[in-house]
């Protein structure tokens, strides 16, 4: 497998699996070469933000076997400074205290099976007494099975044939140890620890005493994610249509306060409502935005429960958030917002909250400016998730196109028949569905290329078209454009 | 019939306005012939870098031509408006310039020149303030601006007060001007009409101010290409320029493809209500017109001549004074003759100064002890022999003296002088100084798309993927850099027939060839009499405090500007310091020119190829010729040079050559002309002069026309059309003097071998000279050669390893660097009778000169240190991992210490030498002897990481026993003649010391193999190379097996079998992680 990123516009290998590396594939090496050297390796785009999420995620499945389950040092700083790019990959690890667990699963050795097994085989493995030492073997001596050291004796036979890079250190370090011809730990054993700290710095015997237990190390642990739901058994159950009711909005309410209170928001509120006939009523709630307003929600949520119809006894009812964000803090405006239309203001928010309730999110659809000369692809349809996402791309966009468009555009220009009586004029007469129309005057022509890059240069690139401006008896200014290459003439839309 | 309308069109941008314009200026300029143009202006950007193509173009296609330039003004300063600071970016605006005369051109380009010094290369900026005083000089065109950004929002913040404040800027810019000018008929406004939606509104607009301040309208295009079909061109570039797709492009795009070449009817009939628009532009040509560039008259420096001497009389005096020096017993009356003739026609050409010019600079070289030598046909004269300008005998060659100087064409001659490259900086700011900067500058070099960054710039903006376009572009190979093929598109997984790939080939072929940007030409000065940038502007280079002028060295020769190429040349040096070294102990001193002649010593060692490091025949495929040609006098080394070229290779001379050089074939000639010309080269033309003598002799040419034959033949592929002409003119020419048709076809052929590479004899003999002078110090002073090849490094064809194994198979011995023998450069030294070398400090990678003669210096002074602490407490600012890299060297041998001790006493070292740290350092002191011994492997290998060789081992000798066992042969079992026989089957394997696949091996890949004993050569045939690319361009060490070839004392194997041998010897990595994910 090779993750790429991209350096200087072109694509480098930014990470690598073991079987390319064996290729001859390093990490800063241009794609097309690497490739060569790995014909047929999966290439996918080199993402550490999304790496160490998975990975964080994968952590807290880990707690499952004990309550201190942590991610490497090195990955914590970059995820915290934003410096992901820049750790190892060696550093993508999870480190599980399993201090006092182990009596649980019989004994360490089962134990370190179990979590094989968790992982399907695929994880490197090692137990030991240490992090250092866990951290240094599991990285550098496993194959297959788990590696297990229980005693603190045995660290240092077990870390003694491993390289130096076992130990965490900096390459400067590395590079200095390497110099004087130290290539494993073992070769430093050799040497008063404190002339290893005078020569090549303080870290290397920190890292080295860490391993072999002499200092502590912390865990950087991780937690579970908060879960927002309310949920609510009733005994006896509801019969009553305005209980039922009363009780929902409460269990919102609940839900709010607890996302209110982590300071979170949701975009996804799901209820489901079981009646003693173990019969289950869903209703989903999907927003345009996230919101934390209860007031706004109710105003959502009212029609639904109006809507709604409980037959039975209702036993249980639970509501559950997700898609959870951070709430963004925003100043309520002392006196009323002056840009009620601007693209993020919480009214808008609100009201395209409603419109994705009551008519369906797909269904929400707005109009985008794009940059083309051509009229039918200088706008596009977009979901509002799309639009929000996108929503400030036709800021950078000129409005100058618009002055001159017609403010009804056809789905697809209409051939027309014309009397025209010479190049870079109007026609002075046009049948448009029939009907004869007389062309008082016009304005024009613009002229508009064809966007050649989607066809072929060398057949056929479309058409290059005249567009006029005219004006009908009836006062009506219609768009008409005449094909230079068959010279037909078509409408394309009316001022109305 | 109506009267064809009188239209000029005076907004034109060609491709020299980088990525705007899309068309060739001479395409502008003959499709405006073709239309039926009188006259055609053209006005780049900023620049007047296109205007000699354009004006050489209009010459030939007998139209007039208009120099201008399209010039941005910003007017901040000059802005009254009280809004101004609100809109900064539209306070730019463009004015089309036309010089009305000589001066006018003058102020023109100091202006490009004041506006392109004083800002970063390729950005331009020029003040309103400084351009209203030279105003009146030109027939100025105020270009609207984009007129979407005059009358209309651009983004829906602004509001309609800004709007309107911008077309009033404007408006008050063009009242500057027009309050400013003094004559109204210099002054217009350009009117477009390009079919876009608001031309009514420009238009109107555009009228009211030409009424309101009574400026003319003229009707222009603002033609960016020559015909409509250039459209998706200018559309690609648009993108490479903004960097961006097309599909991002937007309204970056011209909204259509009205901006080409209108012929003058059509320009007529869009202008119809405003005739007066179009009979400006009559106007606006008449005032132009009275400027054109042949008007330039280019004048030499004057202050060459000493003592009120006139410059004939100097030049005479100087040459018989060499004269007598060359011939101290007696000028010989040949020679006397000779220098007679070139003088008159010298004088009569009046190129005197130049001669004198050149001299001057060879003087203050020779004074300061920098070797030069003058290379090119005019440098090969007597003149120049006897100016010292080259060591060169030319009455023993015969050169065709006409071809500097063409009557006809009164161009200036052609000299090239090469300096030794490490001093060549010396000359060229003893130049500026001379002649100071605003006289003195380096031309430009325009650089051009080649297919592969055509590729890769069209395939970005046409939108494919950055792996695409890596693919696209690996499909131009390299090597040949031929045209793409469906096969080869197949090959890298594209599919030919995909429309953006096809797109993406069409346009890229269009784009080759467009200029790309202006780079600094390798030497070529140009000195004037008068400032330069009253005659083209100058800009600013790449390179800190270079100058260069916006025309490359054709433009110069073009307009007949006195060029001198400054070239910088690595054996120059090397020669220089091997004959410093020699010179040191012996008593009468040797010099380039008194290096005995005709050594045979020197014939024999050139012959059995034994040539690393000799200048030019060391490279691969002249060692394989020299066995084949058995160089015996100094004219065959002449000969050498110049056959093994792409040009005699093409056209299919050497073959034929050695076919009778060898004896094996008669030399035919047809009749005692051809012989007298082609007489000492056995009938097969060689040389450029030859060719073009033979146009001279057998076809009628004039001196002057068979020179524009040689230049039309360097021009080969951009002017395919003029080439024919000549062509026909051969033929007729020859068949008129009575040769068959078989024969002047053949000579064609021939001739046309030429046409990219072909090889002056001029050039070849003073490169002949340096290859006889390197090859007799190599014969005779083998350690002081390779002592002074490794003082010249970088240079030529070999790396310090097989330099110094070279010089170790001829018996000379090497002492490895020692951070207390060695000096920065290697040096020799004599114990006993034997010579040796002693490696320089310079060797080592990464380690500074100043900070290595800090440690040398401190060595002269004090005396050798005997410990790195004492070094380190002698306190002279070197710093801690200066020693890390001297240690990594394997520098300390003489205080006892090898690599990692060393590393080890260093990384005790505090940060800062104190007292303190002689005491700390012995406390840890003994425990070096803890550290794990190195292998004799991995010593190699640190040897070659830091300093490229190593005098303990061969990489292939920790191979040895492996390699027999495969049954291997070591190279030297391979050479000689007790080698193997030809036709046996072999393997040897070895370190990759060099690859080559030359254009002209149709795909054949040559390797050098170097081990222990020797190099071997191998000839990869390109089924086996496609079969096996990896290994034989990537992998270090290859274990080849296939057939042995000879061709006298030379070996080759013909390969048949490929292995990589590099996982045998590298040892593992540390760093590399052996787990699998």
């Amino acid at each position: 497998m090779l993750l790429t990123s991209t350096v200087a516009n072109h694509l480098v290998v930014a990470r690598c699996c073991a079987s390319a590396m064996h290729a001859g594939v390093r990490p800063g090496m241009a794609l097309p070469l690497a490739v060569a050297f790995s014909p047929g390796a999966y290439v996918e785009p080199f993402d550490p933000v999304r790496d160490c999420r998975a990975l964080y995620k994968l952590a807290v499945r880990c707690l499952e076997f004990s309550p201190l389950v942590g991610l490497d040092h090195e990955l914590f700083v970059g995820r915290s400074q934003g410096t992901l790019e820049d750790v190892s990959q060696l550093h993508y690890g999870i480190t599980i205290d399993l201090t006092g667990t182990d009596k649980l699963h019989g004994d360490v050795t089962k134990l370190a099976l179990h979590i094989h097994a968790f992982f399907k085989g695929t994880a490197a493995i090692a137990v030991a007494p240490t992090l250092g030492s866990a951290w240094a073997l599991s990285r550098y001596s496993v194959a297959g099975a788990p590696r297990v050291v229980i005693n603190r004796q045995e660290i240092v036979p077990a870390l003694s044939p491993l390289p130096l890079a076992a130990l965490r250190i900096p390459t400067a370090s590395l590079d200095l140890l390497r110099d004087v011809g130290m290539s494993s730990i073992g070769d430093l054993t050799y040497l008063p620890r404190y002339t290893i700290a005078q020569r090549f710095g303080k870290f290397v015997t920190y890292r080295l005493e860490q391993a072999f237990g002499d200092i502590e190390e912390r865990l950087h642990t991780v937690e579970e994610t908060k879960r927002y739901n309310a949920s609510r058994i009733f005994e006896p159950p509801l019969t009553h249509r305005k209980s039922i009711v009363i009780s929902i909005y409460s269990l919102f309410q609940a839900v709010i306060n607890k996302l209110k209170s982590n300071k979170r928001s949701a975009k996804y509120f799901h209820l489901s409502i079981q009646d003693t006939a173990k019969a289950v009523i869903y209703r989903e709630l999907s927003l345009a935005s996230a919101t934390d307003d209860i007031g706004h929600l109710t105003t959502i949520i009212e029609p639904i429960i109006d809507g709604m119809n409980f037959s039975g006894e209702i036993r249980e009812i639970t509501i559950t958030a997700r898609q959870i964000e951070a709430t963004r803090s925003e100043q309520k405006s002392l006196s009323p917002s002056p840009h009620k239309d601007a693209p993020d203001s919480r009214e808008k928010k609100e009201l395209l909250n409603t419109f994705s309730v009551r008519i369906g999110k797909e269904r929400l659809l707005f109009a985008k400016l794009n940059q083309s000369y051509i009229p039918e692809k200088s706008f596009s349809y977009h979901s509002a998730t799309d639009a929000m996402s996108t929503s400030n791309v036709h800021e950078s966009i000129p409005h100058y196109t618009l002055h001159e468009r017609p403010s009804y555009l056809l789905a697809d220009p209409e051939e027309i028949t014309t009397i025209s009586m010479l190049p870079d004029k109007p026609p002075s007469f046009i049948q448009w569905r029939g009907k004869k129309l007389k062309i008082l005057t016009g304005i024009g022509p613009e002229r508009i290329s064809p966007e050649w890059w989607g066809g072929n240069l060398a057949k056929d690139v479309g058409i290059t078209r005249d567009y006029f401006k005219v004006q009908d008896e009836c006062g009506r200014w219609l768009w008409v454009f005449r094909d230079q290459t068959t010279h037909t003439w078509f409408l394309h839309g009316m001022w109305v | 019939m109506t009267p064809r309308p009188s239209y000029t069109e005076l907004q034109v941008a060609s491709n020299f306005s980088f990525l705007r314009g899309a068309s060739h200026p001479h395409e502008l300029v003959w499709q405006a012939a073709q239309l039926g143009y009188k006259a055609v202006g053209l006005t780049d950007y900023n620049t007047l870098s296109g205007i000699v193509r354009g004006h050489v173009a209009a010459q030939e296609a007998g139209i007039q031509f208009l120099v201008g330039c399209r010039v941005e003004i910003d007017f901040t300063g000059m802005c009254k408006h009280p809004l101004r600071e609100r809109v900064p970016q539209y306070h730019r605006s463009s004015l089309l310039l036309y010089p009305k005369d000589k001066a006018a051109y003058g102020t023109l380009c100091q202006l490009l020149t004041n506006g392109k010094r004083e800002v970063s290369k390729n950005d331009f900026f020029l003040n309103l303030e400084d351009f209203l005083p030279a105003q009146d000089s030109f027939a100025t065109i105020i270009v609207p601006p984009f007129f979407q950004t005059l009358f209309h929002h651009i983004d829906h913040q602004e509001s309609a007060t800004e709007k309107k404040t911008r077309a009033e800027i404007f408006f008050d810019f063009c009242s500057i001007l027009k309050d400013n000018s003094r004559d109204p008929a210099l002054l217009s406004l350009a009117l477009t009409s390009n079919y876009s939606p608001l031309n009514p509104h420009l238009f109107h607009k555009a009228l009211s101010i030409t009424k309101q301040l009574s400026i003319a309208p003229v009707a222009t295009n603002d033609v960016h290409y020559h015909t409509p079909e250039r459209k998706p061109l200018q559309d690609a570039v648009t993108c490479i320029r903004e960097k961006c797709t097309l599909q991002q492009a937007g309204f970056r795009l011209f909204q259509n493809g009205e901006r080409y070449l209108k012929s003058p009817e059509e320009m007529a009939r869009l202008f119809r209500d405003l005739p007066h628009a179009i009979s400006r532009t009559q106007t606006i040509t008449e005032i132009a017109s009275s400027f054109s560039l042949s008007q330039l008259r280019y004048t030499y420096p004057d202050e060459i001549c000493p003592n009120q001497l006139s410059p004939y009389e100097y030049l005479h005096q100087e040459v018989i004074k060499g004269a007598h020096r060359h011939y101290p017993t007696g000028v010989p009356n040949h020679v006397t003759q000779a220098i007679q003739e070139e003088l008159s026609l010298i004088h009569e050409l009046e190129y005197e100064k130049y001669f004198l010019t050149c001299y001057d600079i060879v003087a203050f070289a020779r004074e300061r002890g920098i070797l030069c030598q003058g290379r090119g046909a005019a440098a090969n004269s007597v003149v120049c022999y006897c100016l010292g300008i080259t060591s060169v005998d030319p009455t023993k060659i015969d050169l065709l003296f006409a071809r500097f100087v063409s009557k006809e064409r009164r161009e200036p001659p052609d000299i090239d002088i090469d300096f030794e490259h490490e001093r060549r900086e010396e000359v060229i700011q003893y130049i500026y100084g001379k002649y100071g900067r605003h006289r003195a500058a380096i031309a430009a070099e325009v650089v051009t798309y080649q297919a592969r960054s055509a590729v890769r710039e069209i395939g970005k903006a046409l939108g494919l993927s950055l792996e695409i376009v890596d693919k696209l572009a690996k499909g131009v190979h390299r090597w040949t850099g031929c045209a793409i093929t469906a096969d080869s598109l197949r090959e890298v997984g594209l599919d030919p027939f995909d429309a953006t790939v096809q797109n993406s080939l069409l346009l890229a072929n269009e784009l080759v060839g467009f200029p790309r940007h202006l780079s600094q030409h390798v030497g070529g000065f140009i000195i004037s009499n008068t400032p330069l940038c009253e005659i083209v502007p100058i800009i600013n280079a790449g390179m800190e405090s270079r100058t260069i002028i916006e025309w490359d060295k054709n433009d110069i020769e073009e307009l007949g500007m006195l060029k001198i190429d400054i070239l910088a040349l690595g054996m120059l040096t090397c020669i220089r310091k091997a004959l410093d070294l020699i010179n040191a102990r012996r008593s009468e001193k040797l010099e380039l020119h008194s290096i005995p002649a005709e050594d045979p010593a020197v014939y024999e060692m050139l012959s059995r190829s034994d040539s690393v490091g000799v200048f030019q025949v060391e490279s691969r495929a002249q060692m394989s010729m020299l066995p084949r040609l058995k160089p015996r006098c100094f004219y065959d080394l002449v000969i050498e040079v110049a056959i093994v070229r792409p040009g005699p290779i093409q056209g299919n001379m050497v073959h034929p050559f050695l076919k009778r050089r060898n004896g094996y074939e008669k030399p035919y000639y047809p009749d005692a002309r051809v012989e007298r010309i082609l007489g000492k080269t056995l009938g097969v033309p060689i040389f450029q002069e030859q060719a073009m003598r033979l146009a001279i002799t057998l076809a009628n040419f004039t001196p002057g026309e068979a020179e524009q034959l040689r230049r039309a033949m360097a021009a080969w592929k951009t002017h395919k059309g003029v080439i024919e002409n000549f062509k026909e003119k051969i033929v007729r020419g020859m068949l008129e003097n009575g040769y068959t048709s078989d024969f002047a076809e053949t000579c064609l052929n021939q001739i046309k071998g030429f046409s990219e590479y072909g090889f002056p004899e001029s050039h070849a003999a003073s490169f002949a000279l340096l290859v006889y002078a390197s090859a007799w110090i190599k014969r005779h002073y083998p350690a002081e050669f390779a002592c002074a090849l490794l003082n010249s490094q970088p240079m030529g064809f070999y790396a310090p390893s097989q330099i110094v194994q070279d010089a170790q198979r001829h018996g000379v011995q090497f002492t490895p660097i020692d951070a207390n023998k060695s000096g920065w450069d290697c040096a020799m030294s004599y114990p006993g009778n034997a010579s040796e070398v002693r490696l320089g400090l310079r060797l080592i990678s990464g380690l500074r000169r100043d900070h290595a003669h800090a440690i040398t210096d401190s060595v002269e002074q004090r005396g050798e240190f005997d410990s790195i602490d004492s070094l380190w407490a002698r306190d002279i600012h070197v710093s801690k991992s200066t020693l890390r890299t001297l240690a990594k060297a394997d520098a300390f041998g003489s205080v006892a210490l090898t690599r990692r001790p060393a590393h080890w006493n260093i990384s005790a070292l505090a940060s800062q030498p104190a007292p303190l740290d002689a005491l700390l350092a012995k406390r840890s002191a003994g425990h070096e002897k803890a550290l794990p011994t190195p292998t004799a492997q991995r010593d190699m290998f640190d040897d070659y990481a830091t300093t490229g060789l190593s005098l303990k081992a061969h990489p292939l000798m920790f191979l040895r026993d492996h390699l027999t066992q495969r049954g291997a042969h070591p190279s030297e079992h391979l050479q000689g003649k007790y080698g193997r026989r030809a036709g046996s089957r072999v393997s040897t394997a070895g370190l990759v010391i060099a690859r080559q696949r030359p254009g002209t091996a149709k795909g054949v890949v040559f390797i050098t193999l170097e081990d222990e004993t020797g190099t071997t050569n191998l000839i990869i045939r390109p089924a086996l190379f496609d079969a096996h690319q990896t290994i034989t361009m990537r992998s270090a060490i290859i274990l080849a097996e296939g057939k042995l070839e000879r061709i006298g004392e030379v070996v080759y194997i013909d390969v048949d079998r490929l292995q990589s041998l590099d996982q045998l010897l590298v040892e593992r990595p540390q760093s590399a992680a052996p787990y699998s994910c």
